[in-house]
C-alpha cells in the first residue's frame, strides 16, 4: 500500500518500523508480550487518519508511544520531524477513552485544566483562561452548564466536555483513543457530528483509535486496518467520501457500504483468531 | 396561558412541596421514636433500679449518673478533663496527619522505597500499639506527651495506609492527562494526585478520629492524673461505678460530636462530589 500523501508534504507524524513489546513482571520481552509489530506510517498535516484492529490488538499502545507515555523497543517515531522523546506535553493533545473527567473539577475547571498547567495557558490570565473555556463549552453546546460537577451529567455532556478540553490549548495535533466508544449509539453519532464540524474547521492532524467502523469511515480521511495482536498494518484505505460529510446521511451512500465491506472483511480475518485461541 | 401550560408549570412544584414535606415529616417521627425509646430504656433502668431488680452498685442508675455528672460539672471536673482528652488526642492527630500524608505521598511513588517500606509497615500495622504504652510511660513520663506519643502510633499509620493506598488508586489515566497537559511534577502533585486521592485521605482521617480519642484514653488510663480516661480508671479504682458510666457517656458524645464534626467538615470540600471517588 502506498502512502501518497507523505510524498506530497513534509508528514507531521511519522512513525518508522515501530516494534513494542511490555516486559513481564521479570522484565523479559515474550512473543506473548509484543504488543506492536513492525509499524510504519505517515500522517500530513491536517489528515484525519483512523486505526481500526481487534481489541487489545495494541492499537492505544501506538497512541501511548506517540504521545511519548511510554518508549519504543525498536524503531523510532517523529513529530514534525522531531524525535519523540519523553511526553509530547507541547505538542499534541490526547482525548482519553472515556472522558477521563477529573471528578472534583466543575465542567468550566475541567475544561480550563490544560491552560492551567500547561505552557500555552500560562500566557493567559485566569479571566481570559476562563474566557478561553467558556467559549469551549459553548460551541460543544454545553453552555449552561459551566457550574456542574462531572457527576451531575450524562455519559454524552461528560464526553463533550473532554471533547472540549482536548480543544482547550489549541494543539493542531490530536490523538484520540476511542474518544467516543462510551457513549450509546444515538448520542455517538450527534457527538461525531459535532466533532467532525470542528475538525472541518480548525483541521488539526488527527490520529483516531476506534473500533466502530462506521466512526471510522465518517471521520478519517485514511483509515489504518491493524491486524489482531501483536499489532502490524494489514491494510489502508483512502476515504474518498467528500467533505463536509453529513454524519446522519453517510450510511445511504454506495461509497460508504462499500468502504464498509472491505473494512469488514479485512476486520473479520483477523477476529478469527482469536476465536480459534478462546475455544 | 392555557390550562396545560399553567399546570406544567405549577405542579412541579406542587409536586415537590409535597414529597419534601412527606420527608420532613418523616424526619420528625424518627426523631421522636429515637427519643422515645431512650426515655423508656432511661425509665426501665430507673425503675428497676429503685425496685432493687437491678443491682446498682454494678449498674448505677441514669439519676446517679446525672448526679455525678452534674458535680463534675459544677466543680469544673468535667470541662478540665474533657480538655485534657481532647488536647492530647488532638495534637496527636495532627502531627501524625502532617507527617503521615507526604511520608505516604512519597512512598506511593516511589517504587523503590514502596518496595523496602512495606514489610516494616505492615508489621507496625499489625502491632497492637497500645502494648507500647508501658515504654512510653517510662520514655515520656505521665505527662501529656505520653498520651501524644500513644495517639501518634495509633494514627499515623492509619493516615500512612490510607494515603498510600489513595495514591496508588489515582487512576493512570489522570496522570496521564497532566502529563500531557504540561503538567510540572509539582502541579502535578498538587492539582492532579492530591485531588485525586483525596477522598481515600479523607476517608482515613475519618477513621483515625476516634482511635485518636481511644488512644489519649488508653494512655490516661494508664498513667497520670488528668483526662476522662483518668476519670474512668480513678472512679472505678474507688468502685464507684456511676463515675465510670459517667465518664464513658462524656466519651461515647465526645465521640459522637467529633465524627459529625468530621463529616461535616467533609462535606464542605470538593470530594464531596467525588461520586464513587470519595468514600462516603
Amino acid at each position: 500500500m502506498t502512502d501518497i500523501s507523505s510524498t506530497t508534504t513534509d508528514p507531521r507524524i511519522r512513525i518508522e518500523s515501530v516494534t513494542h513489546y511490555f516486559e513481564d513482571p521479570d522484565g523479559n520481552h515474550t512473543a506473548a508480550s509484543k504488543a506492536v509489530n513492525d509499524v510504519s506510517l505517515s500522517i500530513a498535516p491536517g489528515e484525519f487518519v483512523s486505526i481500526i484492529g481487534p481489541s487489545g490488538c495494541g492499537k492505544t499502545t501506538l497512541l501511548n508511544l506517540l504521545a511519548g507515555f511510554i518508549e519504543p523497543t525498536q524503531g523510532e517515531l517523529s513529530i514534525d520531524d522531531t524525535k519523540v522523546s519523553g511526553v509530547q506535553s507541547d505538542r499534541v493533545a490526547f482525548m482519553f477513552a472515556r472522558d477521563n473527567l477529573l471528578p472534583w473539577r466543575t465542567t468550566l475547571a475541567n475544561v480550563m485544566f490544560p491552560l492551567e498547567v500547561g505552557r500555552a495557558g500560562s500566557r493567559l490570565n485566569s479571566s481570559a483562561r476562563k474566557d478561553r473555556a467558556q467559549s469551549l463549552l459553548d460551541r460543544v453546546g454545553l453552555g449552561g452548564a459551566e457550574h456542574k460537577y462531572p457527576s451531575e451529567l450524562s455519559h454524552g455532556m461528560r464526553q463533550r466536555v473532554s471533547l472540549a478540553r482536548t480543544l482547550a490549548d489549541n494543539r493542531d495535533i490530536i490523538l484520540m483513543d476511542e474518544p467516543f466508544g462510551a457513549l450509546d449509539a444515538q448520542t455517538r453519532v450527534l457527538v461525531q457530528g459535532e466533532f467532525a464540524q470542528i475538525w472541518e474547521q480548525d483541521r488539526p492532524t488527527v490520529l483516531m483509535v476506534t473500533h466502530d467502523l462506521t466512526e471510522a469511515i465518517t471521520l478519517s480521511d485514511r483509515i489504518v486496518v491493524m491486524t489482531h495482536r501483536p499489532a502490524a498494518i494489514k491494510a489502508i484505505y483512502e476515504v474518498s467520501i467528500p467533505r463536509p460529510r453529513d454524519v446522519l446521511d453517510l450510511p445511504s451512500l454506495p461509497a460508504f457500504h462499500e468502504l464498509y465491506a472491505k473494512l469488514w472483511a479485512d476486520l473479520r480475518n483477523e477476529l478469527e483468531p482469536e476465536k480459534e485461541l478462546s475455544a | 396561558m392555557t390550562t396545560t401550560q399553567i399546570i406544567a408549570t405549577v405542579s412541579p412544584n406542587v409536586g415537590v412541596n409535597r414529597a419534601a414535606q412527606r420527608r420532613r415529616r418523616r424526619r420528625l417521627l424518627v426523631t421522636a421514636t429515637q427519643i422515645g425509646v431512650v426515655v423508656l430504656a432511661l425509665g426501665a433502668w430507673q425503675v428497676g433500679a429503685d425496685a432493687d431488680l437491678i443491682n446498682t452498685f454494678f449498674f448505677s442508675s441514669p439519676v446517679q449518673i446525672w448526679e455525678k455528672l452534674v458535680r463534675w460539672a459544677g466543680d469544673g471536673t468535667l470541662l478540665s478533663n474533657t480538655l485534657v482528652s481532647l488536647y492530647e488526642a488532638f495534637l496527636g492527630f495532627i502531627i501524625s496527619v502532617v507527617l503521615a500524608i507526604p511520608i505516604g505521598m512519597f512512598l506511593a511513588r516511589s517504587t523503590f522505597w514502596d518496595a523496602v517500606s512495606r514489610p516494616f509497615i505492615d508489621m507496625a500495622n499489625a502491632t497492637p500499639r497500645f502494648a507500647l504504652a508501658p515504654l512510653f510511660v517510662i520514655m515520656f513520663g505521665l505527662g501529656s506527651m505520653m498520651k501524644i506519643a500513644l495517639v501518634f502510633t495509633v494514627v499515623f499509620f492509619i493516615v500512612l495506609i490510607n494515603t498510600i493506598a489513595g495514591v496508588k488508586a489515582v487512576e493512570e489515566d489522570f496522570v496521564r492527562l497532566g502529563r500531557i497537559s504540561g503538567a510540572t511534577r509539582g502541579a502535578l502533585f498538587m492539582k492532579v494526585i492530591i485531588p485525586a486521592a483525596g477522598g481515600y485521605i479523607l476517608a482515613g482521617l475519618r477513621l483515625a478520629v476516634p482511635y485518636a480519642l481511644a488512644g489519649a484514653v488508653v494512655g490516661e488510663m494508664l498513667s497520670g492524673s488528668s483526662g476522662l480516661g483518668y476519670l474512668v480508671a480513678n472512679q472505678s479504682g474507688l468502685l464507684i461505678l456511676s463515675g465510670v458510666y459517667a465518664a464513658v457517656l462524656v466519651l461515647a458524645l465526645l465521640g459522637w460530636a467529633l465524627n459529625s464534626l468530621v463529616n461535616f467538615a467533609v462535606s464542605k470540600t470538593p470530594w464531596a462530589h467525588s461520586g464513587s471517588r470519595s468514600s462516603s
